[in-house]
């Protein structure tokens, strides 16, 4: 396996899910092949986005200039709670300061940027960078100042993939948004406050809270499985608020987990330290790579590989990728594949 | 990979250490160890039978041998990737027979032994065929035939070179019943009338 075809072909497909992700929710962009038919999870795909976009960035630049418009429909809290490492935390505190310091009533840093020369460049096609944006410096990033473009709009709240910013236009920003998109999502199927807390990325106590918020208020069933309380949403009363058919409720992806793990498998692919290590260390960190990734895939719902040696992990991992990437197809069912060159000889 | 027969050759011990020894590399970490057993008899080229384990009975540590209980983190860690990466037994490399310090090797156990580099980070010294001689017979009586028989006829010790390591023996266990059993094994073997008492 090549990890430099594979970084490229992984940072290609991501890049163009990105654009068309957020050309769907309002980021100015060229016009789409095909609408998403799932509903996206905004801070799940910011924080993807800032890793992605720092191979483009006008993405990022645009990204956050969206996210300036539509701040009031975004979780600062669910953005953290997408973290998976430091490198995310990082690009999720930078650019949540930036945005901070975008409002009028905050102040315009003044902030002394000292030691320069441990940044790491934001960006990776690098460059010289005369002047610094203060508020990726003091996450350890080094990029020229950021100036909002101003050529974002509001999302369409209609759209299937904008569901989870309408529901919050409803509800507010909060657990109980974020619990109805889920269960919308799994409509037909009894939850229980575990799964809801895991995908919604709330504490288990709070989701469980809201659910009985929700269930006196009359909009969800629940029932009691042992000592489990399982609960069911009812999706044609929901359907009916929304203005939708029961069938055109936006499809379900598990956005957190299957995000996170791409991310993983990205910047893997960046180590460059890999390249010039030997097969079997590279194999074996591969395999390491496929262990942690394991419960992502899991809750991800993609059948993740059994456990693999190392000799066999860079296959295991591009079957992996391939249908990870499917997963973010568009297209119902289309299945992408890695280029042959990224994968192992048989 | 069956349980019971993890390193099946003598390029198996080369390439499980080689991995061994790259990972260290990357932890940054080196080690001296001192391996007898099955992998060290397969390693040296004095037998062909598969085993379970890498046996660490010593570290070398500024040139002086040192029990290999417990056997060092990040040695540890190292062997647990490399199992991971082969799949076999994540115990594949352990400080079994380490209470063969308590009492000693056999002289000159040291300047026999066998050393090789495996990368920068990793030394093993395996047990020469004289010095596996003695371990396997104290083996033989201590924990009774099959295996270890096997191993110590493969190495056709000659009556000397068993009254040696008898008489070693008998500094690990100086047991009355052990000397018995000693004796009647030496007997086995075609050794008459055993070692004097050491």
């Amino acid at each position: 396996m090549d990890l430099r075809e594979l970084r490229s072909a992984l940072e290609q497909e991501l890049l163009a899910f990105c654009w068309g992700e957020w050309a769907q929710l309002g980021v100015l962009a060229a016009p789409l092949g095909s609408a998403s038919p799932w509903a996206q999870d905004p801070e799940a795909l910011i924080v993807l986005t800032l890793e992605v976009a720092r191979m483009d960035p006008r993405l990022f630049d645009e990204t956050l200039d969206w996210m300036t418009l539509n701040e009031r429909l975004l979780s600062v809290r669910r953005m953290r709670a997408m973290c998976i490492d430091d490198e995310d935390r990082a690009l999720v505190r930078s650019a949540n300061t930036w945005l901070s310091w975008q409002r009028p009533s905050e102040p315009v840093p003044t902030t002394a940027i000292k030691h320069r020369r441990s940044l790491q460049p934001l960006f990776y096609m690098g460059g010289p960078i005369d002047d610094l944006d203060p508020s990726f410096a003091a996450a350890g990033f080094a990029r020229p100042p950021l100036r909002r473009s101003g050529k974002s709009s509001h999302p369409n709240l209609s759209a299937p993939i904008a569901l989870a910013l309408r529901l919050r236009a409803i509800l507010g920003v909060g657990i109980r948004a974020e619990v109805v998109r889920v269960m919308l999502g799994k409509s037909g199927s009894w939850v229980n406050a575990q799964e809801l807390a895991r995908a919604s990325a709330f504490s288990k106590r709070n989701v469980h809270d809201a659910l009985a918020g929700l269930v006196e208020a009359n909009v969800i069933a629940v029932a009691a499985a042992g000592s489990e309380l399982r609960y069911m949403i009812d999706t044609n009363a929901w359907s009916a608020l929304l203005g939708l058919g029961s069938r055109e409720l936006p499809g379900y992806r598990e956005w957190r987990p299957l995000l996170g793990a791409l991310r993983r498998v990205m910047r893997f692919a960046r180590h460059d330290s890999l390249q010039e290590s030997s097969a079997y260390m590279s194999a074996s960190a591969t395999r390491q790579l496929l262990d942690e990734l394991r419960p992502e895939l899991s809750l991800a719902g993609i059948g993740p590989p059994m456990k693999v040696t190392a000799e066999d992990a860079p296959r295991a991992l591009c079957d992996a990728v391939t249908t990870m990437l499917s997963c973010v197809s568009p297209t119902t069912g289309a299945a992408r594949t890695l280029p042959t060159s990224v994968r192992p000889r048989q | 990979m069956m349980d019971n027969v993890a390193i099946s050759s003598r390029q198996n011990v080369d390439v499980l250490l080689g991995a061994v020894g790259e990972q260290l590399v990357a932890r940054g970490e080196h080690y001296s160890i001192v391996v007898v057993g099955g992998s060290a008899l397969m390693a040296l080229g004095l037998v062909s039978r598969g085993t379970r384990d890498v046996d660490v009975v010593a570290l070398l540590q500024d040139g002086e041998l040192v029990s290999a209980e417990p056997l060092p983190e990040g040695l540890i860690k190292a062997a647990e990737v490399v199992a991971a990466d082969f799949a076999i037994p994540v115990d594949w490399l352990n400080a079994g027979p380490a209470s063969l310090m308590d009492f000693g090797l056999p002289d000159g156990f040291l300047e026999r032994v066998e050393c090789r580099g495996y990368g920068p980070a990793l030394e093993v010294r395996f047990a020469s065929r004289l010095d596996q001689i003695h371990l396997k017979l104290y083996a033989v009586v201590d924990q009774g035939a099959g295996q270890h028989l096997a191993d110590l006829q493969a190495l056709h010790p000659t009556v000397e070179e068993l009254r040696a390591a008898a008489r070693w023996s008998e500094t690990q266990d100086t047991s009355v019943g052990y000397r018995e059993v000693l004796l009647r094994v030496l007997d086995y073997l075609g050794v008459p009338g055993g070692p004097p008492r050491a």
